[in-house]
């Protein structure tokens, strides 16, 4: 489904990412982990647009994604949710999740239709509907951007760090429904996370980047055993 | 007497309308898009020519005219940008602020260039006669003025809260890459908010030329209140702004019946604008850092561009000289050149150094030459005394508006130096303090500066000390503190040195050294009107500094030269137009400010590697052999 061939990223004249291969296969979860600094988060944003390549090509269900314009990924079935939640804090919950729908074009039933949806996994967000996004708990604001990567009926969900800054409990909660959206909907996801042991417990297949170069490439069962992961991380 | 108060208020509300219009447009641009968008007013003026000649020179019904006026200045916009803002999306705000200072210089000069600089009317857009409310006649045209800000306030209202266009636009507002991840165009959104903003300006344009004659400058002086109104709105509210539009207008209007003297309205508003920017504002804009474009590592050029540069300036410089000599014309030329690079260089510390913005140039200049004119020309003070006044007055000027500004961020220090040279042209160079009956002064200059060419030689010497004095001051303990103003005001707070302070001075310097260019130019132009050191003037001065460049000292000699030298060659060339140096200078600072934050001496400098390479030749060739120890000589000698 999603296919990074040898892709460099950078910053100017300072390149942060060196030749990443990554796969992430037709209702795969794939975890991308690392140290702070590693060059996760911008190897995210090389992929949805926020940052053009230096080299290499991104490809999306065959097509060549590398130069598209950042809004048209959404269009193309792959939802991103960036680091640090990023709702809309002055738009209400409701619009908050309609923007989205919005921009794809769909009429206001429709539109309706796709937030009850969406919003069977987090009903907490119902109760919210009308209220400023920006005075939302941080684990409602995480709720509510998962949910309204959703609205769209994405093929590939890419989440950046969900548990941040969260309370575990409710880190727990939001795995479990990512999980369940895995399951039942059949969404690929490629998940960038701080909790290992939490992406290594969902993930089909996992990457482990250090200093922008991928340290190991590594399936469930091996993962685990690898050393190279526990020297990326511990150093 | 209570009969003409009425009239005046329904007369200022028609006016307000206009004001109120104008600001929706700025408020509506500001909403999405954090620019304050100058071009409101180009938009306003093409409006109000197009329906007049739709009206006048065509003959087109006033219904159709007012369509096709409105329809084409969207489609301006639209274009706008397109082309323009499209173009800039990397330039900080800013510098796309400035960039739209280029915009309006641009709008404005195309049409004075397309349509002449002669007051144009326009056939009413509503037919005559009225009706009366509590015994007070109001015609069909104040009365569409007032509905047209209603249903405007209305429709945008309802555009932005019950459309999806409009939750698209408010997301795009709130956070542009969030609304972009969720599949929103920012362009799209641009788009409808650029063609919203233009449409809205030439409608104000239309109802502004149906309700009284008008030139390009009467747009200039609408757009002076309506960037007040937009404060009051707070930059938010669009109904606010209205209704602020239409408490300016009502205050004009009011004081004209009140007060005899003339510009008591915008010394009114100037008060009230610096007393409510300072409560609502001052306290998030002293420590606060103005978000500049920073040229990238690689700015500058390589060695041959960069040579070929210097040989083209250099060679301009040297033409103009010994033409001067041959010509006198050229020798005013080259004055008038001179006086530019003084404005420029005048900036140089305020905005290049502190980055700061001011529209408030012509103002010190004006209080400079009608200093000069009371000092030198009235009482008969020697050249050095009446100079040494003059330049003070200006210092005075700039410490008062840097107490009212050193704290303040950078769209409202625009909007209030901005008030202050409408201020100074309207209101103080009429007053007593200045003895200009009428307004107008005469300075017989000098007899060594009686010619072209020795104007241009005093300038030349002026312009070369005033640099000098800036040079030293760069490299100096205050230099630092000017940049650090600019880069980084919270460090240089943890070290113990106010940016306020800074910020004050760096304002008194710089109406210093624009008082000195305002005597300058009045001892070369012998005669100059308070309206002279207005509005248009401050834009004119800002926008040739920042299309030579304000971080270098080169930047206002090239720019300069390259402003006011070239068109006159080209009026030569005999493709004239007085306006060609303001498209010219207009265009030129978009570019400049969406590609080339640090103007057009960027092309003077040599990009960094090929710095390095030249430094490391330059010490290779000129290094000496290290010098050997004495043990090593006698090592030496042994071993031979």
């Amino acid at each position: 489904m999603l296919e990074l061939s040898r892709v460099s990223l950078g910053y100017g004249p300072i390149q942060v990412v060196h030749d990443l291969s990554l796969t992430v296969p037709d209702g795969g979860i794939v975890a991308l982990l690392g140290r702070n600094g590693a060059g996760k988060t911008t190897t995210l944003n090389g992929i949805y647009g926020l940052l053009r390549p230096v080299s290499g090509r991104v490809h999306f269900d065959g097509q060549l994604i590398s130069k598209a314009r950042v809004h048209t990924h959404a269009q193309r079935g792959i939802a991103y949710v960036p680091e640090g939640r990023g709702v809309l804090p002055g738009l209400s919950v409701k619009e908050n999740l309609a923007v989205s729908a919005y921009a794809h074009g769909l009429n206001r039933r429709t539109t309706s239709a796709e937030i009850q949806r969406v919003t069977e996994h987090f009903p907490i967000l119902r109760e919210r509907f009308a209220q400023h996004a920006g005075t939302l708990s941080g684990g409602e604001q995480q709720m509510l951007v998962i949910a309204r990567a959703l609205i769209n009926r994405p093929k590939l969900l890419i989440v950046d760090e969900p548990g941040l800054g969260l309370a575990p409990l409710i880190v727990q909660n939001l795995y479990e429904h990512i999980l369940k959206l895995n399951r039942e909907e059949g969404l690929a996801i490629l998940l960038v996370e701080q909790y290992v042991d939490l992406a290594l417990g969902v993930a089909d297949h996992s990457y482990v980047l250090e200093k922008g170069r991928v340290v190991v490439d590594a399936g469930k069962d091996s993962i685990g055993d690898s050393a190279e992961l526990i020297a990326a991380y511990v150093g | 007497m209570a009969g003409l108060y009425t009239e005046a208020l329904v007369s200022g509300i028609a006016v307000g309308s206009t004001y109120s219009l104008v600001a929706l447009g700025i408020t509506q641009t500001y909403t999405v898009t954090r620019v304050l968008n100058f071009g409101q007013a180009g938009f306003a003026i093409w409006g109000a020519y197009l329906y007049a000649v739709f009206t006048k020179t065509m003959g087109l019904p006033v219904g159709w005219a007012a369509v096709l006026a409105i329809a084409a200045v969207t489609t301006m916009g639209y274009l706008a940008e397109v082309i323009v803002f499209r173009y800039a999306a990397k330039a900080s705000l800013v510098n796309r602020t400035i960039l739209t200072f280029g915009m309006l210089q641009f709008l404005s000069a195309l049409a004075v260039w397309r349509f002449s600089y002669q007051t144009r009317s326009a056939v009413p857009l509503m037919p005559e006669g009225g009706f009366k409310v509590l015994g007070t006649p109001v015609t069909w045209q104040q009365a569409a003025s007032l509905a047209a800000v209603a249903l405007v306030v209305i429709g945008v209202e309802g555009f932005l809260r019950f459309t999806r266009a409009g939750l698209i636009t408010r997301a795009v507002a709130e956070d542009a890459v969030v609304a972009q991840i969720l599949g929103a165009s920012k362009n799209r959104s641009g788009a409808i908010n650029w063609m919203m903003s233009a449409g809205i300006g030439a409608l104000a344009g239309v109802l502004a030329a149906s309700l009284q004659p008008f030139q390009t400058s009467t747009f200039l002086e609408y757009f002076l209140l309506a960037v007040v109104a937009s404060l009051i709105g707070g930059l938010r509210s669009l109904l606010v702004t209205a209704i602020g539009g239409l408490a300016l207008g009502v205050l004009v209007s009011e004081a004209g019946v009140k007060f005899s003297h003339v510009g008591t309205a915008q010394l009114m508003i100037f008060i009230g604008l610096a007393l409510f920017v300072m409560l609502k504002w001052s306290s998030r804009g002293a420590g606060a850092r103005v978000e500049w474009s920073r040229p990238s590592s690689s700015s500058g050029f390589s060695m041959p561009i960069v040579l070929a540069t210097w040989a083209v300036f250099a060679g301009a410089w040297v033409w103009l000289l010994v033409e001067a000599a041959r010509f006198d014309f050229w020798g005013q030329t080259g004055a008038m050149v001179f006086i530019y690079v003084m404005t420029g260089l005048s900036l140089v510390p305020l905005v290049g150094w502190c980055g700061q913005v001011s529209l408030a140039q012509a103002g010190f200049m004006g209080i400079g030459a009608f200093t000069f004119n009371i000092v030198y020309q009235s009482n008969g003070w020697g050249m050095p005394a009446a100079l040494a006044v003059s330049i003070s007055a200006g210092v005075g000027a700039g410490l008062i508006l840097g107490a009212i500004s050193c704290r303040l961020p950078f769209v409202q220090t625009a909007i209030v130096t901005l008030v202050f040279t409408g201020l100074v042209s309207q209101y103080l160079l009429y007053s007593g303090i200045f003895q200009s009956s009428g307004g107008q002064i005469f300075v017989s200059a000098p007899s060594y500066m009686d010619t072209g060419r020795s104007a241009m030689l005093v300038l030349g010497v002026a312009a070369a000390l005033v640099a000098l004095l800036l040079a030293n001051l760069k490299r100096s303990q205050w230099g630092l503190r000017f940049y650090a103003t600019r880069t980084s005001p919270a460090m240089l707070q943890h070290f113990g040195v106010s940016p306020s302070r800074v910020k004050i001075l760096s304002f008194a310097l710089s109406g210093g050294i624009a008082a000195f260019a305002g005597v300058l130019y009045i001892l070369v132009v012998s005669i100059a009107q308070p309206s002279t050191f207005g509005v248009s003037m401050s834009l004119e001065v800002l926008l040739y500094g920042v299309l030579g460049g304000l971080t270098s000292l080169a930047g206002p000699f090239v720019g300069s030269l390259f402003i006011v030298g070239a068109p006159q060659v080209i009026n030569l060339a005999r493709f004239g137009s007085t306006a060609i140096p303001d498209i010219i200078s207009g265009a030129g600072v978009m570019q400049v400010m969406a590609s080339q934050p640090d103007g057009m001496s960027t092309t003077i400098r040599l990009r960094q590697k090929d710095q390095d390479r030249l430094v490391t030749a330059v010490r290779g060739r000129f290094r000496r052999p290290p010098e050997r120890s004495s043990a090593e000589s006698r090592e030496l000698e042994t071993i031979a």
